[in-house]
């Protein structure tokens, strides 16, 4: 058997929601030629159960869960488990840049005899802009990004990261020694990987100080004092003095190696604020120090650094683009909500309690404002709004717009969890909520109409055991009772009565009875993980079936109707490309009908008796 | 004898057989150049009696700032590779190295990228200079992209067609990344590198150059950190 060309490696402990967003980047690749391996270190959170979806839907190849002493310990795991060709650290959270990603660096590598090369990463409005090749990463990351780094599997395996456990900075020391034995890795200048937003290990600033410090004194034998006089440097542009008098008198090649972290650091946010003076001064301390190869190294610095600018205008631009529609979209919704004049709350339908929660992300704050003025705004409002946010995603309350925050005085409650669980925040945090009312579940991105939710509240006063949404599919249910692809299926579709062939989805608005969430199954991480863990709507409708509660479509489930328009943020983080075109709603129906067979053997029944009563 | 058309017009295809085809006839007629100069927003086409006696193709290059003329006794595959690596914006075509007449269904743009393209492939036909005072205008990356297209239809190699070339040739004159599979490319490519790199010796004229260069790009990055 071939080995693959690649060997995609994710390691990963106490992270499966982070998980999940790297395992679908790797599924998204247009790339086949390569195996996907996962290290994880005994995680109780649903990683072992999303690794069995991967590996029963063909893209984990072989994993491993048993603790471990560290994650670079958990790398060298996934090195020696590895065949391919060349190895990519993909570790939880983080993603590839482009569905093509892979099968353009595959190109790469196939056409030069190379042990390797590395691209760019990038972290929201940051850039990983690497620019010089060589053992000089022993003393600095010079913008270097794991994820984007692809190593021929020799390489690595002869030389494996230093996996003692108050190391952070076994990666750089790895790559310089790669070097320093004579790796022909090539840089390119494109983004390759975006990083998670969670902090990774070299976050936390005390161990990777003490880390480096001693990478530094066992690599350069410099003294302590002037380890931490270096990284005072690198990170907050300290020691000025110092560091331009070790570029004068230090020894090679720790000179040589400073003077490069010296010009990639003037290139770094820390640098801001030094004096002209001080950066002319290192400048031209850092350029004799380099010696012959000043200009060239000089040089390439300076069009790594125009590509990174020309990268971040680019997105500068992109970003005030985008406020520019966000204002645009803000008058018309302004003009719009003007003229609604709503009539006063019918005092029937007025008194039922009743909770609308909704989850966003960091892409779509700057129009969620909107989302909730259109739930505040209907004709039978509610009193309460529930916005759940993982604090991985939204570390502080002052990330939020104020325009968002004003809507707490109205009924805005933001609850803020540890880590996101993606769309599954919608309710796995706020259960008890739903144990006497009813609980109404509605997208990010979507503006509602006035009277969305007066209307899933007057069906549910006409069909109460039932889910009521109003955008509903007819699923394709096959003469067996099995549910069919979701290409077959019927868009945006109402019944007469209660079905449990509907399946409503959330961007609609769907209001569920109360007591659904009661039953543990839904909460159940593992079950979530292991059948469908990329598709609330997928698993609530699974969860329906098994609980025998059928679904009922409200007269807004046609012809777009369920809607009035979607936010200018809409197309920020979509599942659709991934979950229909790619097939993975498919995958997840295959996975949760096979769990209700073993749990619920006659789950099937319910559907093949409305279909011969329909006939 | 000056037209001076709009971006649509230049870009558009068909245009040419409308707008120049007069002036391609009275080039010739004259035996005079055709000369093709950005100008304040606008394309201006005419037709240059002035140096009746040259012969040879100038394009005028913004943007290579390093040297003035680093290409004049490259190679052919650098001096092709090198309208992409600045912006043009003057041609300059005698009649005698007009070859490519046809105007039926081109863009003026076209014409004149697919002439400059054959007149590079011939270093006694074609001059190359550069300038730095010339404001930046759309044209001239839509003129590039246009190069790049006359280049691809006159050779086959797949590197021209990958994504972000010009991103990646920009990066290649300076260190390899790009693996040409025509020898003409692929040796035009480690021309542009010696080039670069020898005009750049530590000590040399250009030095200062580049700390101006590096003050400057760092200016750009604190911008992005202050926003």
């Amino acid at each position: 058997m071939t080995a693959p060309f690649f060997s995609i490696i994710t390691v990963s402990y106490k992270d499966a929601w982070a998980f999940t967003k790297t395992a679908r980047s790797v599924f998204r690749q247009t790339c086949d030629d390569k195996e996907y391996l996962i290290i994880d270190g005994n995680s109780e959170d649903g990683t072992k159960a999303l690794t069995h979806f991967w590996k029963e839907n063909g893209l984990v190849d072989r994993s491993i869960h048993e603790p471990d002493i560290g994650v670079y310990d958990a790398m060298n795991k996934g090195i020696a488990m590895a065949t391919g060709r060349y190895i990519c650290f993909m570790n939880a959270g983080d993603i590839f840049s482009e569905d093509d990603t892979l099968d353009r660096v595959k190109a790469l590598l196939s056409e030069n005899d190379l042990d390797g090369c590395m691209g760019w990463g990038q972290l929201g409005d940051q850039i990983w802009a690497s620019w010089k090749t060589g053992p000089a990463f022993k003393l600095a990351s010079l913008g270097f990004c794991h994820q984007a780094l692809f190593v021929r599997r020799e390489r690595l395996a002869a030389n494996l990261f230093d996996a003692r456990k108050h190391k952070t900075d076994s990666d750089t020391l790895q790559l310089g020694r790669l070097f320093e034995q004579g790796a022909n890795i090539r840089i390119v200048p494109e983004v390759w990987a975006m990083r998670g937003g969670e902090p990774g290990i070299s976050a936390n600033l005390e161990r990777t100080r003490i880390s480096i410090t001693d990478t530094l004194m066992s690599e350069y034998g410099i003294e302590k004092s002037i380890a931490e006089q270096v990284i005072a440097f690198r990170r907050h542009c300290e020691c000025v003095p110092l560091i331009a008098h070790l570029l004068s008198t230090a020894d090679r090649p720790f000179r040589e190696h400073l003077a490069l972290l010296v010009l990639d650091t003037l290139f770094q946010r820390p640098s801001r604020s030094m004096e002209q003076g001080d950066v002319d001064q290192l400048y031209s301390a850092a350029f004799r120090a380099l010696g012959e190869h000043a200009a060239s190294d000089v040089d390439r610095l300076i069009m790594a650094q125009s590509k990174r600018d020309s990268l971040l205008r680019d997105m500068a631009d992109a970003r005030a683009s985008l406020h520019k529609d966000i204002k645009i979209f803000g008058e018309q919704e302004d003009q719009r909500l003007a003229k609604l004049n709503l009539p006063k709350p019918d005092e029937d339908l007025k008194s039922p309690d009743y909770v609308v929660a909704l989850t966003s992300f960091p892409a779509r704050l700057p129009t969620l404002h909107f989302v909730i003025h259109s739930l505040f705004e209907q004709t039978l409002p509610p009193k309460a709004i529930y916005l759940t946010l993982g604090r991985d995603e939204v570390p502080q309350r002052h990330w939020l717009p104020r325009a968002l925050l004003e809507f707490e005085e109205k009924g805005l409650h933001i609850n803020f969890v540890d880590k996101t669980c993606h769309q599954y925040d919608k309710y796995l945090h706020l259960t008890e909520l739903n144990s006497e009312q009813p609980y109404v579940i509605v997208d990010d991105d979507v503006i509602y109409r006035p009277h969305a939710l007066e209307i899933l509240l007057t069906a549910h006063g006409e069909h109460p055991k039932s889910i009521i949404g109003n955008r509903c599919h007819l699923m394709a249910i096959e003469s067996d009772g099995r549910i069919g692809p979701y290409k077959d299926w019927k868009r945006e579709q109402t019944c007469p009565l209660p079905s449990h062939a509907l399946m409503p989805t959330g961007a609609g608005g769907v209001l569920y009875p109360p007591g659904f969430f009661s039953d543990p199954i839904l909460s159940d991480v593992d079950l979530i993980m292991a059948n469908a863990p990329y598709a609330d709507d997928i698993w609530l409708k699974t969860c329906a079936l098994a609980k025998n509660i059928p679904a009922y479509a409200t007269r807004l489930s046609q012809g777009s109707e369920w809607y009035h328009r979607y936010t200018p943020t809409m197309r920020a983080g979509t599942l659709m490309a991934s979950n229909v075109e790619l097939g993975l709603n498919d995958m997840q129906f295959t996975r949760c009908m096979t769990w209700l067979d073993a749990e619920y053997p006659n789950w099937h029944r319910l559907l093949t008796g409305e279909l011969k009563e329909a006939v | 004898m000056l037209r001076r058309i709009s971006d649509n017009e230049l870009f558009e295809t068909g245009k040419a057989e409308g707008l120049i085809l007069g002036l391609i006839r009275d080039c010739f007629e004259k035996k005079a150049a055709l000369k093709m100069e950005i100008v304040g927003g606008l394309a201006e086409i005419s037709i240059s009696e002035s140096e009746p006696g040259t012969s040879r193709i100038i394009v005028t290059l913004q943007g290579l700032t390093k040297t003035p003329d680093p290409f004049s006794s490259a190679a052919i595959g650098a001096r092709l590779m090198a309208p992409l690596l600045g912006e043009i914006v003057q041609i300059s075509l005698p009649y005698s190295q007009i070859h490519f007449t046809r105007c039926h269904g081109q863009s003026i743009a076209d014409f004149f990228v697919r002439n400059l393209a054959l007149g590079l492939c011939r270093p006694e036909a074609a001059d190359l200079k550069t300038t730095t005072n010339r404001e930046v205008s759309t044209f001239a990356s839509k003129l590039g992209e246009r190069y790049l297209q006359a280049l691809m239809s006159l050779i086959d190699d797949e590197a021209l067609s990958t994504r972000a070339f010009t991103d990646k040739l920009q990066m290649d004159s300076h260190f390899k990344i790009i693996s040409f599979q025509s020898a003409i490319l692929q040796s035009g490519a480690r021309d542009l590198r010696q080039q670069y790199i020898a005009q750049q010796l530590p000590g040399g004229a250009t030095a200062e150059d580049m700390k101006d260069q590096f003050t400057e790009i760092r200016a750009r990055m604190i911008q992005h950190f202050e926003a």
